[in-house]
């Protein structure tokens, strides 16, 4: 564990705003490059760099949530409905974990990845070349998930519906089970496609749902980290102040950029995490 | 009557409440452990612990906001959560 001198409680503190500007920008958690950061760069043990980042997780979800939910930009009701079965996931995926193969997991985890980030950037693309989506008065509901929220990039309001929610639940099964199997705590690169590839939710809501939705399970395990001692309490302070300056940044960013850029940066965030894991697998 | 603006409202000052409760204790930890005060690395667990549960605090205030707005289907979403959270926190 490192001793935190003025140095490197500042490149931690400078490190955590990177993550929480990420995760509120684009939905994830920021685990997945987290905890090699403190592991390689810091020598922090992983078990304790994991609880460290889980903790952080928790941080970004909570502070960027609270503001979104205000702007109407995170759906509650689509959000509350994925996260029943990423948590029937999770505790699915946690059983499963002594019994499969974590480099078999791990392969089959990349490979889903790339497609999808194709897919992202390719709708990213047409949506910039064609103009942002269709905005308007705020149309009737058609199912209790639909949504709206003001968009200032777009300089209106963007309604859309949701579609595909069975399916979508499916995969949310697999993705709470993914975090299970593999410690990726929140799972929001694959909660971000299934909201924004398979029921139609812009980007900017699909990043706030995500956001959302993460710290519940990410609270969940980093509880466990915490009642076992695990969470090295000063790293964890250093860090989670960083995430906050970086979340509350973020929240801005949100809001003024375009949907179709933040899929385009998704996509190659995407691509980026599945390669990763491939590589990680091989 | 609940409408959902108050239930937005209810959830962001659910959520903002953990996150600064937390902040203030973290600071108040590190101030103290910094003061050299045995009380600081205690403040510091506190403080973590109220961010940890703060989106449990969430889930909580979603049960009782669908129970109240007379959506059940989402009050019962919100519970299957709570209660699969309360497992996983406690088998762990």
């Amino acid at each position: 564990m490192p001793e935190l001198t003025p140095l490197i409680s500042l490149a931690l503190l400078g490190f955590g705003a990177a993550i929480g500007l990420l995760g509120s920008v684009l939905g994830v958690g920021g685990g997945i490059f987290m905890v090699p950061f403190l592991v390689l760069v810091f020598g922090v043990p992983i078990h304790q760099a994991v609880a460290a980042s889980l903790v952080a997780i928790v941080a970004t979800s909570s502070a960027v949530a609270a503001v979104n939910v205000e702007r109407g930009l995170a759906n509650i009701r689509l959000g509350i409905a994925l996260e029943v079965t990423t948590a029937l996931g999770s505790v699915a995926g946690a059983l499963l974990a002594n019994r499969l193969s974590g480099a078999a997991v791990q392969l089959l985890f990349g490979l889903t990845l790339l497609p999808v980030s194709v897919l992202m950037f390719l709708k990213g693309r047409r949506a910039l070349r064609h103009g942002p989506a269709a905005s308007g008065p705020r149309a009737a509901k058609s199912s209790a998930f639909d949504s709206a929220f003001y968009d200032p990039a777009a300089g209106g309001h963007t309604n859309y519906e949701v579609r595909n929610m069975a399916p979508a639940s499916g995969v949310s099964f697999f993705a709470g089970s993914l975090s299970g199997l593999l410690g990726i705590g929140g799972g929001g690169v694959v909660q971000v496609p299934v909201m924004n590839l398979l029921c139609g939710v812009p980007m900017k809501a699909a990043a706030a749902t995500s956001n959302f939705i993460i710290g519940v399970s990410a609270a969940a395990s980093a509880f466990v980290y915490f009642r076992r001692g695990l969470v090295p309490m000063e790293l964890t302070g250093v860090i989670v102040t960083g995430v906050l300056l970086g979340s509350f940044l973020g929240i801005y960013v949100l809001y003024k950029a375009r949907s179709e850029k933040l899929q385009i940066i998704f996509s190659a965030l995407t691509l980026l995490v599945g390669l990763k894991m491939l590589f990680g697998a091989i | 009557m609940f409408q959902e603006k108050d239930f937005n409202r209810l959830i962001q000052r659910t959520l903002l409440g953990g996150v600064f409760l937390s902040v203030f204790l973290m600071s108040a930890g590190f101030g103290l452990s910094l003061a050299g005060s045995p009380s600081g690395p205690g403040l510091l667990r506190a403080g973590l612990l109220a961010l940890i549960l703060t989106p449990v605090a969430r889930v909580v205030m979603l049960v009782y906001g669908y129970w109240r707005t007379g959506e059940s289907y989402f009050a019962l979403a919100s519970f299957v959560v709570l209660a699969v959270l309360a497992v996983s926190m406690l088998a762990g």
